[in-house]
């Protein structure tokens, strides 16, 4: 017979983590409260016929949010077998809470004292037995990150499962009899489960009355008893319910806890009050947000995918680098002569004489930089030349043991079995140049995704949800807004879906249109080229696109809640900081891993198959009246960026490589990456700031065009399966096309003032342009600032009794 | 075409084949193509359900 074993209490008490640990499943741990929306199962490892019930975490049974509703639900309509209540031992007063109301259930119950590592550590002390014998159920400590005492606990919870449990009665006598009485009400349902009915009925929940589907004789009996104990009490009811479970938990802690260092702050308390300041929280979290981009893009990133671009996608590397110096010297010598010769040829052409024989002509030649300005003139006389010819083209395998990379592999089988030359094309300019520009960014994504995952789990992020809370409230916004971005720096489809919990439906459609603002891993690579191809590896770049990103929400936020359709305050939000600690290599791995892979399958599918079609639209057309393999500039998709590029002049960029990038970046944003890599054919270094991809990218791009690109690309609507999470989540035709003209209209705007004003920095700078882009700038201004809409916003009010 | 270009081809075509496969497989079992999979999201799966069963 089938068992299921639901794992239920409050958020971020480890619910997710024991979970994963029952089944060996993946699912997503984050040290935040509300990671887990939906109820997940699994099977208990070695034990099929045992599933595993992972709930949302919950404070209580009451049906006010979404993650209660779903608990709840669960525990009451399908009645699992036995609960595993999860509870933190650091936090052992305010989880009981929910514990009284599961024994109310009649259903048999395990409680695991979570954190017991940590309970140990603080010096706290829980006796065991005599917290058992007032809770009526069997305890066990457990520590679910490092999985001490779970297999005591699910052995206990599969000998419980199926006994009779009767209700613990915790309240007062009068309250006792009062719930007795209403026990008659219920005479359809079953005798464990009545108690909890009753409660239920006493608490008037609303959504039990109508599942009870009682009389309006009923209803008044039971009104009338109510009223009669809160005039008693000066109190309503649901009140009397908590503060009496209050008691109760107290009482029995008096007998069972000791807490160690009461009233004295712990660590977490005194980092809290650094990073949660009222004044550091938003520089120390800029501080953090720019040393996770600086290191993955700029720095760690930077050279881990130099080294994949240039040796896995590129030439090839040796083997441990060894020999690669002597190579370089050796490559640099064939450099410098292949620059001589040119420049004498070009010299003795110019005047007519054959090289060979110009024995008295004297020339220069110019060596370059990386960034491609003239760093050195050099003389090259006739001996230097003859000298120069001599100078053989260093092979790297005389060096070390050389390892080619994947297109020189490719290209030499290609060729050895006589492949034809458009299929070789297909192949190294299409598949190869496309998929490993994008693949070539995988090291940047693991050690952004790695860093992140790090942030998570030491409890941080939940601190930058609270102090974000604080800042999203001014400019319209909850704190619950800040989960679903969060979530988006990942992927904006989750992100989107995660916004499901703002019970505010102004605030949920804000919070959907303005999440996928946030730099979503896919967008990492366009940052990384625009920052290392065009921007010459600028450090502020990387940083400064997630801040634009938080600028455009909080700019959005302000000005979206001014309009009739936003305006009201924003939703409540609460939730509790975790205690910091230090994670676990493995979790991090694991986390890293995961999303990274997701990343790298994409490539292979999705991306692979876009290139080949970039390709074959980028090298067929018509010519002559005739179809076939045409020049770049004839080809089918030059015609199709052509017809839309016009778009993009006022932003700098309106050439159809660039249009045809962004259109491509909607099937998924990696394909912007993608699509320059086929179609500036010959690229096999795309992140590198070589001189060589400058000059050949600067036909395309300026500075400041690049960045007004990068910014578009950024804000604007996101790929079609975030766009297919917002039709979904909107659950409107006509909020999804607001949502994607809005998000498109956001980015034309700024990335068309960026260019606008930037472009007089460069001293390319338009009158009329910029004329236009002030008065936009100024309207953007009043947008912000003008006053609020004239409908009176909805308030959430609260009743107060003084007395 | 000579004996070579033509098996590549074939190889090169029952790719993307398998690939326009697995990817029409993905979405009928409700797995998404976003940059994380479904184990990385707060919903589990639970969205592409809901599709699915709208789909039918």
């Amino acid at each position: 017979m089938n068992i299921r074993v639901a794992l239920a209490g409050n958020p971020n008490s480890g619910k997710t983590t024991l979970f994963n640990t029952l089944t060996g499943s993946n699912q997503f741990v984050g040290n935040w409260p509300g990671v887990t929306v939906e109820r997940k199962t699994g099977k208990l490892r070695k034990h099929d016929d045992v599933e595993i019930v992972d709930l949302p975490g919950i404070y209580s049974l009451s049906p006010y949010t979404l993650e209660e509703v779903v608990a709840r639900k669960f525990l009451i309509d399908e009645k699992p077998e036995v609960i595993l209540n999860i509870i933190d031992g650091t936090n052992i007063e305010r989880n009981l809470y929910l514990t009284t109301q599961l024994l109310e259930l009649g259903i048999p119950l395990v409680l695991a004292i979570n954190m017991a590592d940590i309970v140990e550590k603080n010096g706290d002390i829980i006796k065991l037995e005599d917290l058992e014998k007032e809770l009526n159920c069997p305890i066990v400590e457990i520590s679910a990150l490092k999985g001490s005492g779970i297999d005591e606990v699910t052995n206990k919870a599969i000998k419980l499962a199926n006994l009779n449990q009767k209700p613990n009665k915790i309240f007062s006598q009068d309250i006792n009899n009062i719930l007795k009485d209403f026990e008659n009400y219920l005479t359809d349902i079953p005798e464990n489960e009545k108690y909890w009915y009753s409660i239920k009925l006493f608490e008037r929940d609303e959504e039990v009355l109508k599942k009870l589907n009682l009389n309006q004789n009923q209803i008044d009996e039971i009104e009338e008893k109510l009223s009669a104990l809160e005039d008693e009490y000066d109190d309503d009811t649901e009140s009397i319910i908590t503060d009496q479970r209050y008691d109760f938990i107290g009482k029995v802690l008096n007998n069972t806890y000791k807490k160690q260092n009461k009233g004295e702050l712990t660590l977490s308390d005194k980092i809290d009050r650094v990073v949660t300041n009222r004044w550091l929280a938003l520089p120390i979290f800029a501080l953090v947000m720019f040393c996770v981009y600086f290191i993955s893009v700029t720095t760690v990133g930077s050279w881990c995918t130099d080294f994949v671009n240039d040796g896995v996608f590129g030439d090839g590397f040796f083997f441990f680098g060894t020999g690669r110096e002597a190579y370089e010297i050796a490559l640099e010598d064939y450099d410098l002569a292949q620059t001589g010769i040119e420049a004498f040829d070009v010299a003795a052409q110019d005047q007519g004489l054959d090289p060979a024989s110009a024995k008295t002509l004297v020339t220069s030649a110019d060596l370059y930089d990386e960034e491609g300005n003239v760093e050195e003139i050099i003389p090259v006389t006739y001996q230097d030349y003859i000298d120069y010819l001599k100078v053989e083209e260093p092979d790297p395998s005389n060096y070390g043991l050389f390892i080619p990379g994947v297109p020189v592999l490719l290209q030499n089988w290609l060729e050895s079995v006589h492949c034809a030359q458009w299929l070789q094309s297909l192949i190294l300019d299409g598949i190869v140049a496309g998929v490993g520009a994008v693949l070539g960014f995988v090291p940047q994504i693991f050690v952004l995704f790695f860093l992140l995952a790090f942030l998570e789990s030491c409890g941080y992020m939940a601190r930058v949800a609270f102090v974000m809370d604080r800042i999203f409230r001014k400019f319209g916004l909850s704190g619950k807004s800040f989960i679903p971005m969060l979530i988006g720096t990942g992927c904006g489809v989750p992100g989107i879906m995660a916004s499901r919990t703002i019970e505010n439906e102004r605030d949920r459609r804000m919070t959907i249109i303005t999440t996928t603002f946030i730099p979503c891993s896919a967008k990492l690579p366009i940052i990384a080229l625009i920052a290392g191809a065009l921007l010459g590896g600028a450090w502020w770049v990387a940083p400064s696109a997630y801040l634009i990103g938080a600028f455009a929400i909080v700019t959005s936020g302000i000005i979206l809640k001014k309009t009739k359709m936003f305006a009201g305050n924003p939703a409540p939000f609460v939730m509790e900081l975790p205690a910091y600690h230090w994670p676990t290599l493995s979790t991090l791995f694991h986390s890293m891993w995961e999303r990274g892979w997701s990343f790298i399958k994409k490539a292979g599918t999705i991306i692979l198959l876009a290139t080949i079609l970039i390709w074959f639209l980028s090298n067929f057309g018509f010519e002559n009246g005739h179809f076939g393999l045409v020049d770049m500039d004839n080809s089918i998709l030059a015609g199709i960026g052509s017809l839309f590029s016009f778009i993009f002049i006022p932003l700098g960029w309106g050439t159809w490589q660039a249009t045809v990038a962004t259109i491509t970046g909607l099937i998924a944003k990696e394909n912007v990456v993608g699509t320059f890599g086929v179609l500036f054919g010959g690229f096999d270094e795309v992140s590198e700031n070589g001189w060589q991809i400058w000059s050949n990218m600067q036909a395309f791009f300026t500075p400041i065009s690049a960045f007004s690109f990068l910014i578009f690309n950024l804000l604007c609507a996101p790929c079609f399966a975030a766009i297919g999470a917002i039709r979904r989540e909107m659950n409107s035709a006509k909020w999804t096309w607001f949502a994607i003209i809005y998000q498109c209209v956001f980015a034309y705007i700024i990335s068309f003032i960026i260019y606008q004003i930037g472009s007089w920095f460069f001293g390319t700078g338009n009158v009329i342009g910029t004329i236009v882009a002030l008065i936009l700038l100024g309207l953007f201004v009043y947008l912000l600032f003008r006053s609020e809409s004239r409908e009176k916003p909805i308030e959430n009010k609260i009743d107060l009794e003084i007395g | 075409m000579n004996l070579s270009t033509f098996l590549i081809l074939i190889v090169l075509i029952a790719v993307v084949v398998l690939i326009i496969f697995k990817l029409i497989l993905d979405k009928k079992k409700g797995k998404t193509n976003c940059g994380s999979n479904c184990s990385n999201c707060a919903l589990s799966q639970t969205c592409h359900k809901k599709e699915e069963l709208n789909d039918h």
